[in-house]
């Protein structure tokens, strides 16, 4: 009796705890445009995605790009693996996000994979003004640019998607590159999302 | 014993969530009532460039009246009505302007943020935006009867999507009485600013 007692009790606790831990998040989403979610990446066509030239000497030197340039494809940027946030000014989720994004890149520089993986951010339906602002506001170290007539988010797919969206890119010479890694809004440690990110772009084993 | 443990493990997990999740807050977008497309624009402004802002004094979120007048001489003035709280594009415009504080405070100019709703329904929803650093005034009674003097009060009960630049003088310089359905960028509202100092 008191075998079976003991699971049993368990199984219910089980259960309590599933209800509980259900419970407890059901009135208290994650302040996103669309809760957190892991998702099977979707393909990207191309990364022939025609970009504005970086708003800076070193944002340009960051991609490996010349710092004149008026404007740029995506497959230039010299990278191994591309991270792109797909983000908005106006979403107060990207905001609240921003510094947590920033760490990323942080880390990243401190990683030894500084010059393989790379950074974007776009900033949907945003205006050069309206991404400057928000580079301003959160010392964003990594380069942004404005996407207001969508373009860009479209070619990336991500047009549905909440924000921020982040899309993982291993890079390769025409449509050899591939998205390894797409997901919806927040992520809580910085070190597990960058561990994510070097384990499916194949540059730390899983 | 065991029914002991298992009890406060429960216990322990259900805090723990409790905690985990509250600590990520409650989403506004997850709580936004769906309005659809809308007529862009349903209403006949009243006002005009290079006249003189109609005075008016509402309730703001902070308990004071704030009066238009009281800016008069000392800080040029945007005006931001939004259609109503807990309705798409109004739930993310005015946290854009969250983050644009010190772009509006270069060109010396105040904001202030109205909508036909209710103190109480103001509060909760701005509550939700993590807070907003400008006032944030209620036209709810005698209903919309600011939104009415400017001329953009709509059919429905609620007001356009409207931005006006008022100068130190008292007058206006700048409106733009935006698709309701569609959120005005900021280029446009910071140039009017800038324009301001123009001869």
């Amino acid at each position: 009796m008191k075998r079976t007692m003991g699971p049993r009790v368990y199984r219910g606790g089980s259960m309590i705890l599933l209800s509980i831990l259900l419970a407890g998040c059901a009135g208290t989403v994650p302040q996103t445009a669309e809760p957190p979610r892991m998702e099977a990446p979707k393909a990207i066509e191309s990364l022939d995605i025609p970009l504005p030239g970086p708003s800076s000497g070193a944002d340009a030197a960051y991609l490996g790009l010349e710092e004149s340039t008026d404007g740029f494809r995506m497959d230039q940027i010299k990278a191994g693996v591309l991270v792109v946030e797909v983000f908005d000014m106006y979403c107060r989720f990207c905001q609240g996000m921003a510094p947590k994004v920033d760490e990323v890149y942080e880390l990243n520089l401190r990683s030894g994979f500084a010059s393989e993986v790379k950074m974007i951010g776009i900033g949907r339906m945003n205006t050069a003004l309206e991404v400057a602002t928000f580079k301003e506001k959160y010392k964003v170290q990594f380069p942004l640019f404005p996407d207001n007539d969508l373009s860009i988010t479209r070619a990336l797919r991500a047009q549905d998607e909440g924000t921020p969206h982040f899309i993982v890119i291993k890079m390769a010479p025409g449509d050899q590159m591939q998205v390894v890694h797409t997901f919806t809004g927040a992520f809580e440690d910085p070190k597990v999302f960058y561990g994510v990110i070097l384990e499916r772009s194949g540059l730390r084993k899983e | 014993m065991r029914r002991l443990l298992a009890v406060s493990l429960v216990l322990m997990a259900g805090l723990f969530s409790v905690w985990i999740c509250g600590a990520q807050g409650e989403g506004l977008q997850d709580n936004i009532y769906q309005v659809g497309k809308l007529k862009p624009v349903d209403s006949r402004l009243k006002v005009e460039v290079g006249q003189s802002a109609p005075d008016f004094s509402l309730p703001s979120l902070k308990g004071e009246e704030v009066q238009l007048s009281q800016y008069r001489g000392k800080k040029n003035v945007v005006l931001s009505f939004v259609p109503a709280a807990w309705t798409p594009v109004c739930s993310d415009q005015w946290p854009g302007y969250n983050i644009a504080r010190a772009m509006i405070e270069k060109y010396d100019a105040v904001l202030l943020g109205i909508t036909v709703d209710n103190l109480p329904t103001l509060y909760a929803w701005t509550k939700q935006m993590g807070g907003l650093w400008f006032p944030v005034l209620s036209d709810f009674w005698p209903h919309g009867s600011i939104a009415e003097r400017y001329g953009i009060l709509r059919s429905e009960g609620v007001s356009e999507r409207a931005l006006f630049v008022i100068d130190k003088q008292g007058i206006i310089r700048y409106i733009d009485v935006h698709d309701i359905n569609t959120r005005p960028d900021l280029d446009a509202l910071i140039g009017a600013l800038a324009d301001l100092s123009k001869p």
